[in-house]
């Protein structure tokens, strides 16, 4: 069995919350591991002048679920990340607030699973944000939730919607940060609502895996299929090389031909490049974790794959090195056979952490 | 095990079954079970009743908005159900069972598994598939889904957001579906 780790005293609540208090994230320094390098998930991460605390998460977790805090009062953060499906919504295209009163999809890019977004040193597909608060506040600013053209236009709907149109929030911001929003500029109030919504979004952790519990020594955690499927993932089919660390993700940027150019070398997305504007990342795309990836179909950028089979098959061919800028690692790679690829999907299975959609209970609806 | 895509291209093939094939327009649904049934087995009733005003299916679309979906374009569509152990997704997993039909004029749909579930938990992907796509792809747009929306049991695996949960305990289980269960699809 694996060690627990000395949670730290200030998050302990929050680690009973994430993964319960027993079974929770261990000791990363887990040298005698099966493979360290896919250590178990970490503690959440502490950030000394902004502590979790319960009430923070609390306001969180009520501005997640709110739908009067978007422009139509139809649409909320969970209308596309699901807390009962993993923080995702299963669909290719994200159906925006923007959309509203109609439901064709107007964003392009699959929508992300929040599971281990708290581990994220950058997140969103492009890379484009670093700052997990601020990232957790933006869609108010875009066409997700779309309060306003711009941020700043968006900031003062937002600070209008807590604090004129439902004012009970004026209360739970004063609990959580000890601070009267109707006096604080709204850029200030865009600001804490990314802070609550990142408190309560620490609930979102995937770990003690099957794969976790095998990685620690328990034989029976997974199957001979399985392991068979991890030293694939790991070896010929060379998985490992992008998905790498306890959260299968390098947290790096690849091109693996899925925005192909066109005849002007122009791509319908251009990925990375659209951040950094370096030629050398047009068509890259941030690796996505693998935890819980089982479950958050369709995958790639553009959720143009549905099935892992597909996305395995892919990646382990010619179809991966379309792209004149594709990632020179998958030169290396090797077809595999649909056994083979059976194994592998089958190892991805292993990754599911516990279900943490039966620890949160919704607020009611149109609360504070 | 085979993922589904290529799961239900054999079931289909086995049963020498098109899913596109009119199977006369009533709604007895065709089932292809590929488990042996335990001891103490039970089965899954579905029971699919949508309700029209005015001639369209009114149902709730991702972003909240109400859709309008008119009648003459559900009946004598086909659907399909694809059963999968709890928490496994159809797009990544072996189906226990697939069948179809096609929707009828009252928009009611009554089918029964295989009597072969253990008590347990499941989850069932229902689609009627109005967008006449390839139902290898799983749904398409505009295409109707059903899914859950309640969280999963403690201990259970997450929802896998694109099937209904089912759970079976020591008897038979009977699973209701109405407007509220649907989505209609968008890709």
């Amino acid at each position: 069995m694996m060690r627990l780790t000395s949670v730290v005293t200030a998050c302990s609540a929050l680690l009973a919350n994430a993964c319960g208090d027993d079974k929770s994230t261990q000791d990363p320094d887990a040298s005698a591991l099966r493979a360290p390098e896919h250590g178990p998930v970490p503690a959440p991460p502490e950030h000394a002048d902004d502590p979790w605390t319960e009430a923070k998460a609390n306001l969180g977790k009520h501005i997640f679920f709110d739908t009067r805090l978007s422009n139509s009062g139809k649409t909320s953060c969970n209308s596309c990340h699901l807390y009962v499906t993993s923080f995702q919504d299963n669909l290719q295209g994200g159906v925006p607030d923007s959309a509203y009163p109609h439901d064709s999809p107007a964003l392009t890019r699959n929508t992300p699973s929040f599971l281990n977004m708290i581990y994220a040193p950058v997140v969103r597909w492009d890379g484009s944000h670093t700052d997990l608060v601020e990232v957790l506040a933006f869609p108010f600013a875009e066409l997700n939730m779309n309060l306003g053209a711009d941020v700043p236009s968006a900031q003062t709907k937002l600070k209008q919607r807590l604090t004129v149109d439902a004012p009970g929030y004026v209360g739970l911001f004063n609990t959580a940060f000890g601070q009267d929003i109707t006096a604080l500029p709204p850029a200030d109030v865009y600001r804490l609502t990314g802070r609550a919504l990142l408190a309560f979004i620490r609930v979102a952790v995937s770990c003690n895996a099957a794969f976790d519990r095998w990685n620690a020594g328990d034989d029976t955690a997974m199957t001979a299929k399985q392991i068979r499927g991890y030293q694939l993932f790991e070896g010929k089919a060379g998985c490992g090389h992008c998905h790498a660390g306890p959260l299968f993700t390098d947290f790096a940027f690849h091109n693996v031909s899925s925005s192909l150019p066109d005849g002007n070398g122009n791509r319908t997305d251009e990925g990375r490049y659209g951040v950094t504007h370096d030629p050398s990342d047009r068509g890259a795309f941030l690796t996505p974790s693998l935890r819980g990836v089982f479950a958050t179909d369709p995958y790639f950028h553009d959720g143009s794959m549905i099935t892992l089979q597909k996305v395995i098959r892919f990646k382990t061919s010619d179809a991966a090195t379309q792209d004149p800028l594709h990632d020179p690692a998958f030169n290396k790679s090797h077809a595999l056979t649909d056994e083979e690829i059976d194994e592998l999907v089958d190892f991805l299975r292993t990754l599911r952490g516990e279900d943490v959609a039966s620890q949160i209970t919704p607020p009611a609806p149109n609360t504070p | 095990m085979q993922p589904f895509s290529s799961a239900i291209s054999a079931a289909i093939t086995s049963l020498a079954l098109a899913l596109f094939a009119n199977c006369g327009g009533d709604s007895t649904a065709t089932v292809d079970a590929n488990i042996d049934a335990p001891a103490s087995a039970h089965l899954i009733r579905g029971d699919i009743k949508l309700t029209a005003t005015n001639n369209a299916v009114r149902l709730m679309a991702q972003n909240g908005a109400q859709v309008d979906v008119p009648v003459a374009d559900i009946v004598g569509k086909p659907y399909v159900f694809v059963m999968t152990p709890g928490g496994e997704p159809p797009a990544n997993t072996t189906p226990i069972e697939v069948g179809n039909g096609v929707m009828p004029a009252d928009l009611a749909v009554k089918f029964a598994t295989a009597k072969t579930y253990a008590d347990g938990y499941y989850e069932m992907a229902f689609f009627i598939m109005l967008s006449g796509g390839d139902p290898m792809q799983g749904p398409q747009n505009n295409d109707l889904a059903a899914f859950s929306l309640e969280p999963a049991m403690p201990g259970e695996q997450a929802l896998t957001g694109t099937t209904v949960r089912v759970r079976v305990k020591g008897a038979d289980t009977n699973l209701p579906m109405t407007n509220a269960n649907f989505i209609r699809f968008t890709k």
